[in-house]
């Protein structure tokens, strides 16, 4: 890497369903305010900016990034957009880390953001679906991923594996009583989890992600400036993202090759050989709670099919082995095109120690992401100090 | 920056007026495909790739779940710019920068399916206090246009000069949508478009594609084509302010431009070839000013630097596409490959290019022969 950098200062709104006081300028603005704040800079010390969200029909906007530019102080400034859906925060994550390891941009500030209470959600994201071929019967994320775990429990058969999506829900629900800005903070047993609604079999409505507004914006610098920082920098040691194809008949969703790459990608950078051990906390893309068990067996943390025997032995609880989504995450606050960067921005927090719902010596932590029809994949890996160096 | 990355392989696609039965998809692979053909590389080679589209023109959200694998994506750190091709260019040489990846391969395309570009623009506007206007991309456009008439010394007939030196350049161009040979008076007598803007003034939207493949500079000769160097590169934005007295001095693109010069190290008057995104004739001028080309708009059209040989975007602009366009067409001409539009002598060139209204965003790119300065 050219460049060291870390990350230096975050932003996450409070999650409503629907922000009635605030357009998406205002969302942005309070993001990249908090973000600024908790970096102690000032907007005249940023030097580049870059701004994400899940869609110009979520936002009811066409180059949406345009429309907040004053707000986030980002006029007259390098700015662009990124859009890969529902990463979308990690692709503008990973876009503002790349504006700083080119050498090119000392400090960088990533807005991210989504309104979807002014939106049907799952209609603008049926719009994915081709036109003449899928569109008629798509419904949405929640389809997808009916289809994905009903993948999962056929290929391996296991007929605990809907009850450790459960359990995995009320974990996540459970941890965001500790998270003031979380949309959702619902005590719940897995039982009650069960007992709710389907929503797309075997998927229920407790085990699904809200529709939230709301923004995260995070600061990143290079290495001497973040040095210069007052609390302890998130320093950027692995990256990794890759991109599947809708159009592979082999692809298998239970099973996902580009989640496995891209975490061995970021893996191999940072040095990281045994995720279960090298790892403190991780923050997963979780948008259901069946994707849990998925991801963490394509990112190395179970064998195939053993994923939710991580929720059965209590490894991935606040006081586990590797605590996952301690955030509560997507299952409890989901502002679509920010979500991503907040599995980033928490997973930096953990490092920096300036988590909510914070886990105690964390060294080392992972950032994940997926997005559009599950088939982009994203991982930033955090560390206490930069790449090479030890803790 | 200099001397560290190159552009290694290039593909174009003629811009059509309307592409019938060509999906998004299909646009995207033929750049690609052309792109590693001309580089005489499989896609093996691509350490990642990065897109340019719009959701709006594709009526899809998240393009690049249908292009991706069209693109050479597949299995690969593959990401999408949503603004001009020229900021997904100007996002690929930081990758390589970055030393985490050697080689990117950037395609940005356009297909305008059933929207036309005064709605496209007008749905980018402040949906409370602008868009209820009515007011577009041409309209804002028209404004600017009336404030440099007003406070320079330039006139409409310059601007009607521009159109008609583009078009006329554009015949040489087989890419080009349009060319034409017209006269200023033809230019000036062809109805109003948006008072002060005349219909040929305004840059026609087609449909189009282009692909860029960039490498970091030791890897040039893994790659049939002389490369051309990018020097240096710039991006910047403005927010959107028709009422400011300094509209029509298109800041954003100043300071992308400005951006660029200064990290290859050159002066404007180094520039042998601009290729800019004038979407509309008197933007040209505008252009040249704030990019430092010309004192005086208008200078640009009798002597100096050769703007537009390839008809620019008033020979058809192909939205997120136009910006990859100028810097496939100053690639080209620094490496003599512009064919019948070839400026002489040709060693510098500057490209640039402009998304949402008003050109807001910027992107800009100095290409040279040369590695060092």
């Amino acid at each position: 890497m050219r460049e060291d950098v870390a990350v230096v200062g975050t932003g996450i709104t409070p999650g409503e369903d629907k922000r009635k006081d605030a357009d998406i300028p205002t969302l942005m603005r309070e993001a990249a305010q908090d973000a600024l704040a908790d970096a102690d800079l000032t907007p005249q010390d940023l030097d580049a900016v870059v701004v994400g969200n899940a869609g110009e029909f979520f936002a009811g906007t066409n180059m949406p990034d345009l429309f907040g530019l004053s707000e986030i102080h980002a006029d007259g400034l390098p700015e662009m957009r990124i859009h890969t859906g529902g990463t979308a925060g990690a692709s503008t994550g990973l876009a503002g880390f790349y504006h700083a390891a080119s050498g090119l941009y000392d400090t960088v500030m990533v807005v991210t953001f989504e309104k979807l209470g002014d939106v049907n959600a799952q209609q603008a994201l049926s719009t994915v679906y081709h036109p003449i071929f899928q569109r008629q019967y798509g419904a949405g994320a929640p389809s997808a991923a009916g289809a994905q775990a009903m993948r999962y429990i056929h290929k391996y058969g296991s007929d605990k594996t809907e009850y450790q999506a459960a359990k995995i829900a009320a974990k996540q629900r459970r941890c965001a009583m500790e998270v003031p800005y979380a949309q959702l903070k619902m005590e719940l047993e897995p039982d009650e989890i069960m007992e709710s609604p389907p929503l797309s079999t075997p998927v229920k409505f407790l085990d699904t992600c809200p529709a939230t507004d709301g923004a995260c914006a995070m600061i990143f610098q290079t290495a001497d400036a973040a040095r210069e920082a007052a609390g302890q920098p998130a320093w950027v040691t692995g990256v990794g993202a890759i991109t599947d194809g809708v159009n592979q008949p082999h692809r298998d969703w239970a099973d996902p090759e580009a989640c496995v790459k891209a975490g061995r990608k970021a893996y191999e950078m940072a040095g990281v050989e045994d995720p279960v051990r090298d790892f403190d906390v991780l923050e997963l893309y979780d948008a259901f709670s069946f994707q849990e068990i998925i991801w963490h067996e394509a990112l190395g943390f179970a064998d195939r099919g053993e994923g939710g025997s991580l929720i059965d032995e209590g490894m991935t609880t606040p006081d586990g082995e590797i605590p996952t989504c301690p955030s509560g995450g997507v299952l409890c606050h989901n502002p679509i095109g920010a979500t991503a960067l907040i599995r980033q921005a928490e997973a930096a927090r953990q490092v920096m120690g300036t988590a909510d719902h914070q886990i105690p010596d964390v060294d080392r932590s992972l950032g994940h992401g997926w997005g559009g029809v599950i088939q982009f994949f994203t991982a930033m890996i955090f560390e206490t100090t930069p790449q090479g160096e030890p803790p | 920056m200099r001397g560290e990355v190159a552009i290694v392989g290039v593909h174009q696609l003629a811009t059509e007026a309307e592409m019938e039965d060509v999906p998004e998809e299909r646009m995207v692979f033929d750049a690609v495909k052309g792109a590693l053909a001309d580089a005489g590389v499989d896609r093996d080679v691509l350490d990642t790739v990065i897109v340019a589209g719009n959701d709006v023109l594709d009526g899809r959200t998240i393009s690049n779940t249908f292009t991706a694998e069209a693109e050479g994506g597949y299995m690969k750190d593959e990401t999408k710019v949503a603004h001009d091709g020229l900021h997904a260019a100007v996002y690929g040489v930081m990758r390589i920068l970055s030393g985490l990846h050697d080689v990117a391969m950037v395609v940005a395309y356009g297909n305008h399916n059933s929207i036309s570009y005064e709605q496209w623009t007008n749905f980018a506007l402040d949906p409370f206090r602008i868009r209820p206007t009515g007011l577009d991309g041409i309209h804002l456009a028209a404004l600017q246009a009336r404030r440099y008439y007003e406070t320079t010394d330039a006139t409409p007939e310059d601007a009607a000069r521009v159109a008609a030196s583009n078009l006329a350049a554009a015949r040489d161009n087989p890419l080009a949508l349009r060319s034409d040979d017209v006269d200023p008076g033809d230019v000036a007598g062809s109805g109003v478009a948006a008072d002060p803007l005349r219909q040929l003034e305004v840059a026609p939207p087609g449909d189009g594609a282009c692909a860029v493949i960039l490498a970091s500079a030791d890897r040039v000769d893994e790659f049939d084509p002389d490369p051309a160097y990018v020097q240096g590169i710039g991006h910047a934005s403005d927010a959107l302010r028709p009422g400011d007295d300094a509209f029509h001095r298109l800041r954003a693109a100043g300071r992308a431009g400005g951006t660029a010069l200064s990290r290859a190290g050159v002066d404007a008057d180094a520039v042998d070839v601009a290729e800019l995104t004038e979407l509309f004739a008197p933007h040209q001028l505008m252009l040249a000013e704030t990019l430092g080309l010309a004192d005086h708009g208008p200078d640009v059209l009798d002597d100096g630097v050769a703007v537009n040989p390839s008809g620019g975007a008033l020979a058809g602009h192909a939205y997120f596409a136009t910006g990859l366009h100028r810097l496939a067409e100053a690639a080209r001409q620094v490496t003599g490959r512009a064919g019948d539009r070839q400026v002489d002598d040709a060693t510098t060139a500057l490209a640039h290019g402009a998304s949402g209204p008003a050109h807001q965003a910027n992107a800009a790119a100095v290409v040279s022969s040369e590695v060092g300065p």
